[in-house]
């Protein structure tokens, strides 16, 4: 009975007490769901599955990390999302074999590089 | 603050709405329900990518909208795909270095408190915490637990009492008794 009442209070304890994560920036929980809607309605207009869409969202993606801000974490994530989609979606082919995941990230640093050196 | 209500009823509509092909509102999806699983996340210990983890979330939520069979509650569902994020984190991460306990007295103040149930879930595993933060912070029902996590209800009993326990040992070390 002992045991269950100090597991009472420990209960208790923690529910009153359970730490809150940092608020975000003011107008930062906005300006991130409506960049992710943005995001969200172009990508269901790409065509997916496609090595190009790929190239493009993995120089997207590194081109968005080098430059982090809040604005810009929405804009990534998306992108992010559509890589592992595309990942995935290989994953269920009947024939093509998933690249694995180190080979997208040598391709989009390939991407990445190139795009780099015709600037 | 969003109620459980108000996330089933929300999700209720937007998945009807999804479904139905009409212009369901994003954005609205994301505003109703990120605080709850910003502060569960966090709560299981997603902090220097918090932000990121949230988005993804939603992102794998709204996509995989369509898919949501209504075998769970959307809660659940909802819940189980930020857990999945929070794994993925951590199987990335490298194990951060135990940290040395300090001693923190229990106070009125609540701020304190909280760093005081902070340290305490930290002392705990990634299995562990996750059922204190799902089962003790957060409200679910073991069975909704199991269904979140994946794993039998006598394993998210067992490793409840195993956290308590724990819970108890790290608490009091902290210089807090209950």
């Amino acid at each position: 009975m002992k045991k269950t009442d100090d597991f009472n209070k420990l209960d208790l304890f923690i529910k009153e007490n359970a730490p809150l994560a940092p608020k975000p920036a003011e107008g930062h929980e906005a300006a991130a769901a409506d960049a992710l809607s943005r995001q969200l309605k172009k990508r269901s207009s790409l065509v997916r599955n496609s090595w190009i869409v790929l190239a493009i969202a993995a120089s997207a993606f590194l081109a968005l990390r080098s430059k982090e801000t809040p604005q810009v974490v929405p804009q990534r994530v998306a992108v992010q999302q559509i890589i592992d989609d595309i990942a995935e979606d290989y994953g269920q082919g009947d024939d093509t074999p998933a690249p694995a995941y180190e080979n997208w990230e040598l391709l989009a640093e390939s991407v990445s590089t190139a795009a780099v050196s015709r600037q | 603050m969003t109620t459980v209500g108000s996330i089933e009823t929300n999700l209720d509509k937007l998945v009807e709405e999804k479904t139905d092909g009409k212009s369901a509102s994003f954005s609205e999806f994301y505003r109703s329900h990120q605080l709850y699983i910003r502060n569960m996340l966090f709560r299981i210990g997603i902090r220097d990518e918090l932000d990121d983890a949230v988005q993804i979330t939603f992102v794998k939520a709204w996509t995989k909208l369509d898919k949501f069979e209504k075998r769970a509650s959307v809660k659940t569902w909802l819940t189980r795909i930020a857990v999945n994020v929070a794994y993925e984190r951590f199987r990335k991460l490298k194990p951060a270095p135990p940290t040395p306990p300090r001693q923190l007295q229990r106070t009125e103040n609540r701020v304190e408190n909280q760093q005081l149930v902070s340290r305490a879930l930290e002392s705990l595993t990634i299995e562990h915490r996750l059922v204190v933060v799902l089962c003790l912070i957060e409200g679910h029902s073991l069975e909704e637990v199991s269904e979140i996590t994946g794993h039998p209800v006598g394993t998210i009993k067992s490793r409840l009492h195993r956290a308590r326990t724990t819970l108890q040992k790290t608490l009091k070390e902290l210089g807090l008794e209950l």
